[in-house]
């Protein structure tokens, strides 16, 4: 793609501007400061990508000399289609106007597309970039797309980078281990391993005291023994005197007990709890006598109220009657109430009936109702008829409706066919029928304007090439010329070298004659020192004269060079115009044009051939729309005829089902006039008077049977009275008679009751007085035993008797406890006796004596025992505590534990730093064999540049920079160089890009501003040379305010077109 | 000939530490510790039970390098509970337990004989008052007897059964220190009835038929290529059939270890779910013990960058612990290693321009020695040759080093590709 022409609006100091003739290669355009290059570059920037937006710190540079702000660009395309782009200021960048070559009009997206979807930012940092940009790292690598070509392109690599997955791995490798850390996994097993390895070691030591312990532990058996022996014995002694003074109160209380029982006198035998029973008996005998005087007080009570009982026996006798009769009561009750309410009834439905009849007519009685036939296939006769009616109907209307529809079609069609062949007769007749020769001859016209453009460019391009061949001559003029007075200036002027010497020796001489010998000799020296020094400059200026000659002559050699170029250029190009020319000379006589027309006369006749064009196809559309409105017209008319038919077969239809409804009417005898509908109308009344018919029956059965059944009660409930001696007259309610019967009953029912229970309590009473007064006979036996068994005659002997039993019995008692606390003490018989015999002869005082310095004994032994146990205890448990081993082992497990954590983890460093190692071994072969292809073309560019000082351009995978290797392979950093070196590092980078770019998209112009102002002068050419390079597939336009560049770049291509920008204008 | 019945034992370990659990919790830890008693306890049990006429013990009944105390006290114990019940033990010292390692000075029952070290000694068993068997064994003196011990052994009384009790490698048992070294043929020559053999771990009959060569293996894993039941065999000596042998197992907690393929698991659901079935298997498997397992997740499959996330085994593990812990008899889980692979062709990633390729063919590299392996181990030996490292691990071998690739292989490939890309 290159930029064709520019017209700049109003853009800063630029108004009503027009750039055109710009070349495909490399154009220069110069200017001083503020002539306006890097405004130029900014509407160029501009008008492709849209102005900058109101937040971004870019100057937007408003018109200072009037016109609208913006302009236009066109642009050609590698296809040769010619594009105009023309930008405005507004809202997201600015409106944009893009004509397309077919003369339509496209938006940003389409423009977008035009520019390869490069962005704004890629265009300005990579295709159009000044100085500021170039010395910018980050104008490369800030932008994602750049980076992305750079670095990445190739590298396979997901979302991480090769730094950032060094960073993790460094990461974990950190947490697991580090050589002088102490919270590191590995670091921290390590010192627990330390810890558990120290506790076994002193654990081991303490083990070897186990068969110590164990001989410890044998001798303080030994002791424990010893000592337990002696304490034994003295217990012995010391538990013998504690018997004895337990034993002692009890043996005192003995001695005494014994002599008590002595003195008492014997008895043999006294009946048992003899006291206690005697007083029961007495008590019992005084409660018997008690309760036979109340008992016959109550009997005799008793007797006098049965006595005065009276039960009524018939009434009893037909109590099953009276129970039966009044559990009808309540029936016989609701008969008699329902009575009036059915006869009531039975008149209501009556007359419902008789009305309904009467609504049915006049001929319509009782038996004729029961007769008429109802049945459901009747009714579904009366249906069918119905529904046959009722579809014939139907068929019918909907028949007229169709009729009425069609005449109304027919009615519009006509109407249409008349406006159509009346719109025919307004359309133009069109001179030519046949529209392809229309389009035909239109699309030569436009061919012949894409002819017309060419021819207008190589006219242009020859007019060029002229006024540079002018120019070149007028170089060339000046060239000779400077040669030629080169040439005269060399040859030697030999006049001051006669004249001179002369003029000074000839006045010396004068002067010494006059008498002024110094004078004369001081002016002959200084005329000899002049011609010396006149003689020496001349020298110099000849050689200063022959260098410009020299220059002059190789400058005017290579005008004749350019010349050459030219004039041959401008044959090719006259060659090509010609043949352009007898081209379109043969197309215009094709298309009978007498003329080559211009490119106006040309548009005129592309739009005479659109007005042809729209008069035959207004033409076309009027023809075909007559013609669709007559068929239209016909096919209605035929619709009619159809629809007239189907209506007379419709109402012969319905003419044939009524005959046939009326012969039913007729058959079953009801009036002719009836319609289905109203005979099944009739069909429901009919049946409702028959349900009323019933019920009338019904009621009337229902008041008979309830006459019936209050006579039969009444003649029950007489005849039961007269049977219980009671009389009633007709007049009597017979319920009435019914209950006081009823109330009577129960009375008698009470009586009988009564009479029973008196009865009963008389016998009970009888049997309670027998059973007392032989309980009083039994008491009185067991008193005379109970004496008799005592050996005594009367109550108060028995009483004294026991008294002394009794003593002996308690005596008897304590001896014996006595004895038992001995035997308890001492043990049985023999030990018994002994240990009497001891306390016989024993003293108190003096057992308690011993057992008081036994108690001592036994306190001092204890204390010893007690140390020896502790001792041996100590012993036990210090065994125990090494038998048990629970800790080694313990310890033991956590070793093998930490043993194994300790593995696993040094395998995950090991596979971490494996997976380092294998990744950085990875990123160097990366980055020595596998450079994406733009640091593979930059380092072109720069090891050119540089000629030959840096070889080679590395890219580090995944890191945002660069390396460089210089001639002795060292790789340098970025910050390692120079700031000139570094900037030439960057252009280089930005040629690769565009390289890299354009084998993907169009290739966009290239625009750099001033960017050789830090090159040496060397590296400066060798940047150009590289640079013209890329204008063989680019175009190429260079800012420069530096005339030392122009010479530059003119000495390396001479043919490059210079612009000069000079206040605004070029 | 009586008939009579004795239980062949070996390699008790007791009271020696399960090794390649990393982090067992309490309750898992409390059961370790009483294991090897407990299974001890068992073997005791079963000579009781089935009163058996004597107890066999082929060496390592303890690890004398352990110097527990418990383990010999225990052993006591036991041997006293036979002692009380009428059954005599026979025991024989193995490489572990020799007899010039250290040793308390305990007082052993009536009942117990324990060979000495110097040469093969003789013991006639009784049955009812009848001589039923000759019992000859010999201990190891010292811990590296490399001598052919069953040398020593002959046929003392041809009428009687005889047993061989010794600690040996017989054959050529790799993964065994080659202690007291002997061939099949060595033992079969000497006239031995029954060889009762320790030392080989996993249980072995050598010679199914008489003469018997036995290895009854030991009577409880202590890591995790011990799996299976471990125990004892229950011999029944008579005229006509001559040994019957009888596997028993006795061991309390059981090591199992399972590899899982990833292929068909496309969700996380669906790889908990087969994590949880498969304890769920090994818990039926143990035959109502405890056990201990490890898994090995491996293959190619959608989750695998899902299993290398960081914290997700972690996560999984601890979820599967609970999981294990909860029935009883529990599963502990003690670890999930991950030795998947990213669904991705290797071959042609391998042949593609980018650093991936690079870096794969780097590693192929190093997998056919075309790159010396000993670069890697440079890498390694920061760690490796830390001066308080090197005394528990020591540089990994030829095969540990490649498995160090496979697993850097497939970090290298989790790192350069990301999730999305491959």
């Amino acid at each position: 793609m290159r930029l064709e022409k520019i017209y700049i609006d109003g853009f800063g100091i630029f108004h009503d501007l027009t750039i055109d003739k710009i070349n495909h290669g490399l154009s220069v355009f110069h200017g001083d400061n503020e002539a306006g290059k890097t405004t130029f570059l900014a509407f160029l920037r501009a008008v492709l990508f849209g102005f900058p937006d109101g937040r971004s710190n870019e100057n937007s540079y408003p018109p200072q000399r009037g016109g609208r702000h913006g302009g236009q660009i066109v642009i050609i395309r590698q296809s040769g289609d010619r594009y105009v782009i023309e930008r405005r200021p507004g809202p997201h960048g600015g409106s944009v106007t893009l004509s397309l070559p077919d003369g339509s009009i496209g938006d940003e997206e389409v423009l977008r597309q035009l520019l390869g979807f490069a962005t704004r930012d890629i265009f300005r940092n990579i295709f159009a970039f000044s100085l500021s940009e170039l010395q910018r790292v980050d104008s490369l690598v800030d932008n994602e797309a750049v980076k992305a070509t750079i670095y990445s392109a190739g590298m396979g690599t997901g979302s991480q980078s090769l730094p950032e997955i060094y960073k993790d791995l460094d990461n974990v490798l950190g947490q697991i281990f580090k050589p002088r850390g102490s919270k590191q996994e590995i670091n921290s097993i390590l010192r627990q391993l330390d810890e558990v390895r120290r506790d076994l070691r002193n654990l081991s030591g303490n083990i070897n005291r186990y068969d110590e312990l164990h001989k410890a532990l044998y001798y303080a058996d030994v002791r424990i023994a010893e000592l337990e022996k002696g304490q034994d014995h003295i217990r012995h002694q010391y538990e013998k005197s504690k018997q004895l003074l337990n034993a002692w109160d009890d043996w005192i209380a003995l001695c005494s007990a014994e002599e008590e029982f002595s003195s008492i006198p014997k008895i043999d035998s006294f009946p048992a709890d003899g006291i206690a029973r005697l007083d029961r008996l007495e008590e019992k005998q005084a409660n018997i006598n008690n309760q036979l005087n109340r008992l016959d007080k109550e009997h005799r009570a008793t007797r006098k109220e049965y006595d005065t009982v009276f039960v009524d026996e018939r009434l009893l006798k037909h109590a099953n009657e009276i129970h039966r009769l009044q559990r009808g009561r309540d029936q016989y009750d609701s008969i008699v109430r329902d009575l009036p309410l059915r006869r009531q009834e039975l008149k209501h439905i009556e007359e419902e009936l008789k009305e309904g009849l009467h609504e049915l007519g006049p001929e319509w009685n009782r038996k004729r109702l029961q007769t008429f036939d109802t049945s459901i296939p009747e009714r579904e006769v009366i249906r069918e008829h119905r529904q046959a009616v009722q579809e014939s109907e139907t068929k019918v209307k909907e028949a007229n409706n169709i009729l009425d529809l069609a005449a109304e079609a027919v009615r519009r069609a006509a109407q249409k066919e008349e406006d159509a062949k009346k719109a025919l007769t307004e359309v133009d007749d069109p001179s030519e029928r046949d529209a392809d020769a229309i389009g035909n001859r239109q699309q030569r016209l436009r061919g012949l304007v894409s002819l017309l453009t060419k021819e207008a460019r190589l006219r242009d391009r020859l007019s060029h090439l002229k006024e540079r061949i002018e120019d070149l001559k007028a170089e060339k003029d000046r060239a000779e010329k400077r040669i030629s007075v080169s040439d005269r200036s060399k040859s030697l002027t030999l006049w001051p070298l006669v004249v001179i010497p002369l003029t000074g020796i000839g006045i010396g001489a004068l002067l010494f004659a006059l008498g002024s010998p110094a004078s004369g000799i001081t002016l002959i020296l200084i005329t000899c020192v002049g011609l010396t020094g006149y003689l020496l400059f001349q020298r110099q200026w000849n050689h200063r004269l022959a260098d410009e000659c020299q220059a002059n002559k190789s400058d005017l050699n290579i005008v004749d060079g350019q010349l050459s170029n030219i004039s041959n250029q401008q044959r090719e190009l006259e060659k090509e115009y010609n043949d352009l020319r007898g081209y379109l000379q043969t197309c215009c006589s094709e298309l009978q044009l007498t003329d080559i027309p211009d490119e106006a006369g040309v548009a005129a006749l592309i739009k005479d051939t659109d007005n042809m064009l729209e008069i035959h196809r207004r033409w076309s559309t009027a023809t075909a729309n007559r013609k669709e409105a007559f068929k239209n017209l016909q096919g209605a008319m035929e619709d009619q005829k159809k629809a007239e038919e189907t209506a007379n077969r419709s109402r012969n239809s319905l003419s044939g089902v009524l005959s046939r409804w009326k012969e039913w009417l007729d058959r079953v005898g009801l009036s002719k006039t009836i319609t289905p509908d109203g005979a099944l109308e009739m069909l429901v009344q009919i049946k409702e008077c028959r349900e009323q018919l019933k019920a009338v029956e019904d009621i009337s059965d229902r008041i008979t049977f309830i006459k019936d059944k209050i006579t039969a009660y009444r003649r029950e409930v007489a005849a039961l009275a007269s049977a219980c001696g009671k009389m009633i007259s007709d007049k009597d309610d017979a319920g009435a008679v019914l209950d006081d019967l009823a109330d009577k009953l129960a009375e008698a029912e009470e009586d009988k009751r009564r009479s029973r229970t008196l009865c009963h309590t008389l016998t009970e009473h009888e049997k309670r007085i027998k059973g007392y007064q032989a309980e009083k006979e039994q008491i009185v036996k067991d008193l005379e035993l109970l004496l008799q068994n005592s050996g005594t005659v009367d109550t108060e002997g028995f009483r004294r008797q026991a008294v002394y039993w009794k003593r002996r019995e308690e005596l008897k008692y304590k001896i014996k406890q006595y004895n038992l606390g001995l035997e308890r003490i001492a043990g049985r018989d023999e030990h018994l006796a002994l240990f009497k015999e001891e306390l016989r002869k024993a003293r108190r005082e003096e057992i308690e004596r011993k057992k008081r310095e036994g108690e001592e004994e036994l306190l001092q032994i204890g204390s010893e025992l007690k140390k020896e146990f502790n001792g041996r205890g100590s012993l036990s448990e210090q065994l125990r505590q090494l038998e048990a081993g629970d800790n080694s082992a313990g310890l033991r497990m956590k070793e093998q534990f930490l043993l194994t954590k300790l593995h696993n983890a040094a395998k995950k460093w090991g596979n971490y730093t494996i997976t380092k190692a294998l990744l950085s071994g990875a990123g160097k072969r990366y980055e020595q064999e596998r450079q994406p292809g733009v640091i593979r073309d930059a380092g072109r560019f720069f090891a050119l540049i540089t000629e030959g000082q840096y070889p080679q351009i590395l890219a580090p995978p995944g890191e945002a920079t660069l390396h460089v290797i210089d001639r002795n392979e060292n790789r340098k950093e970025m910050e390692e160089l120079s700031r000139g070196t570094l900037e030439q590092l960057y252009f280089s980078v930005r040629l690769g890009l565009i390289r890299e770019f354009s084998t993907r998209q169009e290739p966009l112009p290239v625009i750099m501003d001033d960017i050789f102002v830090n090159f040496d002068p060397k590296r400066a050419e060798a940047a150009l040379t590289a640079l013209l390079d890329l204008a063989g597939t680019h175009q190429v336009m260079l800012f420069t305010c530096h005339p030392e560049t122009c010479n530059l770049i003119r000495k390396v291509s001479p043919s490059t077109t210079f612009f000069q920008l000079r206040n605004g204008f070029i | 000939m009586n008939e009579f019945t004795f239980v062949h034992a070996a390699d008790l370990h007791l009271d020696s530490p399960f090794t390649g659990l990393s982090e067992p919790g309490s309750e898992v830890a409390d059961t370790l510790k009483k294991a090897t008693f407990q299974a001890f306890d068992n073997l005791v049990d079963l000579c009781i039970k089935r009163a058996v006429n004597f107890l066999l013990i082929a060496g390592d009944i303890y690890n004398s390098a352990d110097r527990s105390l418990r383990a010999q006290l225990k052993f006591r114990d036991g041997l006293r509970r036979l002692n009380d019940a009428g059954i005599r033990s026979f025991v024989v010292h193995g490489n572990h337990d020799p007899l010039d390692g250290w040793a308390s000075s305990l007082h052993w029952p009536e009942y117990v004989h324990i060979f000495g070290g110097d040469s093969v000694e003789c013991f006639t068993v009784e049955k009812n008052g009848r001589p039923c068997a000759m019992i000859q064994g010999i201990s190891y003196p010292r811990r590296d007897i490399k001598t052919n011990l069953s040398k020593r052994f002959k046929r003392n009384d041809p009428s009687l059964f005889q047993i061989g009790l010794l600690h040996c490698n017989a054959g050529s048992n790799t993964g065994h220190e080659p202690y007291a070294p002997c061939t099949l043929d060595d033992l079969k020559e000497t006239g031995i009835d029954y060889w009762a053999l320790g030392h080989v771990h996993t249980r072995k009959i050598l010679s199914p038929d008489q003469p018997y060569v036995v290895y009854a293996g030991n009577t409880q894993g202590r890591h995790v290529n011990e799996t299976g039941p471990r125990g004892c065999f229950l011999v029944k000596v008579s005229d006509a059939k001559g040994a019957e042998l009888e596997f028993v197992p006795v061991d309390t907690i059981r090591w199992d270890q399972r590899e899982i393929r990833i292929e068909s698991l496309n969700s996380e659901e669906a790889l908990l779910t087969m994590l949880e079935q498969t304890i769920s298997g090994i818990q039926e498997h143990a035959e109502g013990r405890p056990s201990i397992c490890k898994l090995t997740l491996c293959g190619r499959g959608p989750l695998h960058h899902t299993l290398h996330r960081a914290g997700y085994i972690e996560d999984i593990v601890t979820q599967l612990r609970d999981y294990g812990l909860g029935p009883v008899p529990f599963v502990w889980l003690d670890s999930i290693n991950t030795h998947t692979q990213p669904e991705i062709d290797i071959d042609m990633r391998r042949a593609s321009e980018d650093i991936v390729g690079d870096c794969l063919k780097l590693i192929q590299e190093y997998r056919n020695n075309t790159k010396n392996p000993e670069t890697l181990r440079e890498y390694l030996s920061d760690l490796y040759n830390d001066r308080r490292c090197r005394q528990y691990i020591k540089m990994p071998a030829d095969d540990e080093l490649l498995s160090m690739l496979d697993a850097a292989e497939s970090l290298c490939l989790d790192k350069l590709l990301g999730e999305g890309d491959s």
